[in-house]
């Protein structure tokens, strides 16, 4: 039971958030305290009424002695933890309220008694009651602004005590009236009660709905974490699969390599036919795994620890050295425009190689001997943004909306060149996503395809290493 | 004539090994094998292979790491020195950084393996004889 259980942080919250409020009422009351005097003395100038100043600002004065003993004890409240803080805060608030109920009584007394308007101002303290309390300290709130008010009327009608005339604002004699004094306190004391009910009902439902939006996103995080935790195992599942399966293709492929490369003596032309069709497949399973494992790590966002500045233009000279070959071997016209500097990409190095990889060698892949491929890149800063572009094959409108998924080849595609898992462009997009960045793709079929990358820039000053 | 270079091969997997042996016996090369990072270091001990062609992953996970670090850091074997050739099915040396998640102190994660050379899985027996020789000669 001594765990901290959703019950005891949410207490916890409340006496924050009790505290916090505890401070702007406290805030509030030296606003209070020096309108005071100032209305007093505009009331007696303007009304020519005769006010007894000087206990109005000793009042005042105590006004402003007791809010300091306030902000005093809030500290206190404060550093106090748990459920003794939230009812020492409880406490408080309180006694804040009974003291300015308090307060406001003897202003009153000192201004007319019952025949003052002001006694309506004790509804401001039963609405913050409501804000700060339960109910049932709202209620009881009410119940001694009640009391401090009928009983200083009563005994200013009765003689006790004295009461200080409002003549010539009104006619002298008000507050031993009985109609007027009863009616009066009967009004107030409605008034009083009726709001503590309308106030504690608004804030119960409040307070309800605030409990739910509280519940509801503890139910969010945790289906969150639950779901990340799945999509992981996930990952490290198929990672391990893909590894599994390798090992045994691996296998196959260097045996049946070295008896295709004659390492055992000639072979029969038909033999050596059929092994190179094994041999075929099997590369082609090999590399469909290979895919396949990259897909899975590339679908996770790269670890902060992997992630490199990298120079976008080296990345991409890189990169295209690599695949030129493969164009000159195709008589294609390989160009490049890229920017001589630009900030720094933020990201994990072999996931960028192989987007930009993907993207070239597609673009290189389907485009016919003679035409053209180019890249190139551009960088604000914010964004690089990097566009492959051929003069190749093109893509169909229906096939379009579907190029980016798993395993899918458009017809065209698979027509041109049969060789293909359907997985590089699934790829590219989930290192494009994993990086925060966007892909665009336009095509005219038969004229040739462009595809645009926008990745986000690491900023510029402070290194991230 | 010349004693021919001693080619020690670590892999779990026997058909590697044999594909391995078939490639390098027709060079002329001895082939030694080990099928775990222990008997590797026996061989190394015994034999003093001029070339050592290393699986990383090996069953007790990244054991091939293990055996790279403790030969760089044994004076006493006499083959601290000797050329390591790493052959994985791992796809990329950065992928896989090369240094295994718990750091036992004898290395400092992030450190490149001290190794000569990578190969992929499945075998290029022309790329294999390649490497083999360039490492050889060295």
């Amino acid at each position: 039971m001594n765990q901290s259980s959703p019950a005891s942080l949410g207490a916890t919250l409340a006496e924050e958030e009790l505290v916090a409020r505890l401070r702007w009422f406290i805030r509030h009351r030296w606003v209070a305290a020096v309108a005071v005097p100032m209305v007093a003395v505009v009331a007696s100038a303007w009304l020519h009424v005769d006010l007894p100043l000087a206990a109005i600002c000793a009042t005042a004065f105590s006004i402003v002695a007791y809010n300091l003993l306030f902000c005093r004890l809030v500290k206190v409240v404060e550093g106090r933890r748990g459920a003794a803080g939230l009812s020492a805060a409880k406490l408080l608030a309180n006694a804040q309220i009974s003291s300015d109920l308090a307060a406001l009584t003897v202003l009153i007394h000192f201004s007319g008694g019952v025949e003052n308007p002001f006694a309506f101002f004790f509804i401001f303290h039963i609405i913050i009651a409501s804000i700060l309390l339960s109910p049932r300290a709202t209620f009881a709130q009410a119940g001694l602004a009640t009391f401090l008010f009928c009983s200083t009327c009563v005994l200013e009608e009765g003689g006790i005590i004295r009461h200080y005339s409002l003549w010539p604002f009104l006619p002298a004699g008000h507050h031993q009236r009985l109609a007027f004094l009863s009616g009066n306190l009967l009004v107030v004391t409605a008034t009083l009660f009726i709001s503590a009910y309308f106030a504690t009902s608004i804030t119960r439902r409040l307070r309800q709905r605030e409990e739910q939006v509280v519940r509801l996103s503890e139910d969010l995080r945790l289906a969150y974490d639950r779901l990340s935790a799945s999509e992981h195992a996930k990952a490290l599942y198929m990672r391990k699969v893909s590894h599994e399966l390798r090992a045994p293709l691996a296998a196959i492929r260097s045996t049946l390599t070295v008896i295709l490369e004659g390492f055992l003596g000639p072979l029969a032309p038909k033999h050596a036919e059929m092994l190179g069709r094994a041999d075929r497949r099997a590369g082609e399973l090999l590399s469909l795994i290979e895919d396949i494992l990259v897909l899975t790590r590339s679908r996770e966002a790269p670890l902060e620890r992997d992630k490199v500045r990298l120079s976008p233009a080296e990345v991409l000279d890189s990169v295209i050295a690599l695949l030129r070959p493969r164009a000159d071997a195709k008589g294609l016209t390989l160009e490049t425009h890229l920017p001589a500097e630009s900030l720094p990409l933020l990201g994990e190095p072999e996931s960028i190689r192989e987007l930009f990889t993907n993207l070239i060698a597609n673009a290189i892949k389907y485009t016919p001997k003679g035409g053209k491929a180019s890249v190139s890149a551009s960088a604000d800063s914010n964004f690089l943004r990097v566009s492959v572009s051929d003069t190749g094959i093109g893509i169909n409108a229906e096939d379009l909306a579907n190029i980016f998924d798993e395993f899918y080849r458009a017809e065209n595609a698979r027509q041109f060149d049969a060789a293909g898992t359907g997985l590089g462009l699934s790829i590219v997009k989930a290192i494009v996503q994993a990086h925060g960045g966007q892909i665009t793709v336009a095509s005219e079929p038969g004229q040739g395809t462009t595809f645009e990358v926008l990745l986000p820039l690491a900023a510029s000053a402070g290194g991230a290493d | 004539m010349s004693e021919p270079k001693k080619i020690l091969v670590v892999d779990d997997d026997p058909d590697i090994v044999e594909s391995l042996r078939v490639v390098l016996e027709s060079r002329s090369y001895q082939v030694l094998s080990a099928s775990n990072a222990e008997e590797a270091q026996e061989q190394v001990r015994k034999e003093r292979p001029d070339l050592i062609i290393l699986d990383i992953m090996m069953p007790r996970g990244t054991e091939g790491f293990h055996f790279v670090w403790n030969l760089r850091n044994d004076a006493s074997s006499g083959c601290q020195d000797v050329p390591i050739l790493v052959l994985s099915a791992i796809h990329d040396t950065t992928s896989l950084r090369f240094y295994p998640d718990q750091s036992d102190g004898t290395y400092s994660p992030g450190e490149f393996l001290p190794v000569q050379d990578f190969l992929d899985k499945p075998v290029e027996p022309k790329e294999l004889l390649r490497r083999v020789e360039n490492l050889l000669r060295e």
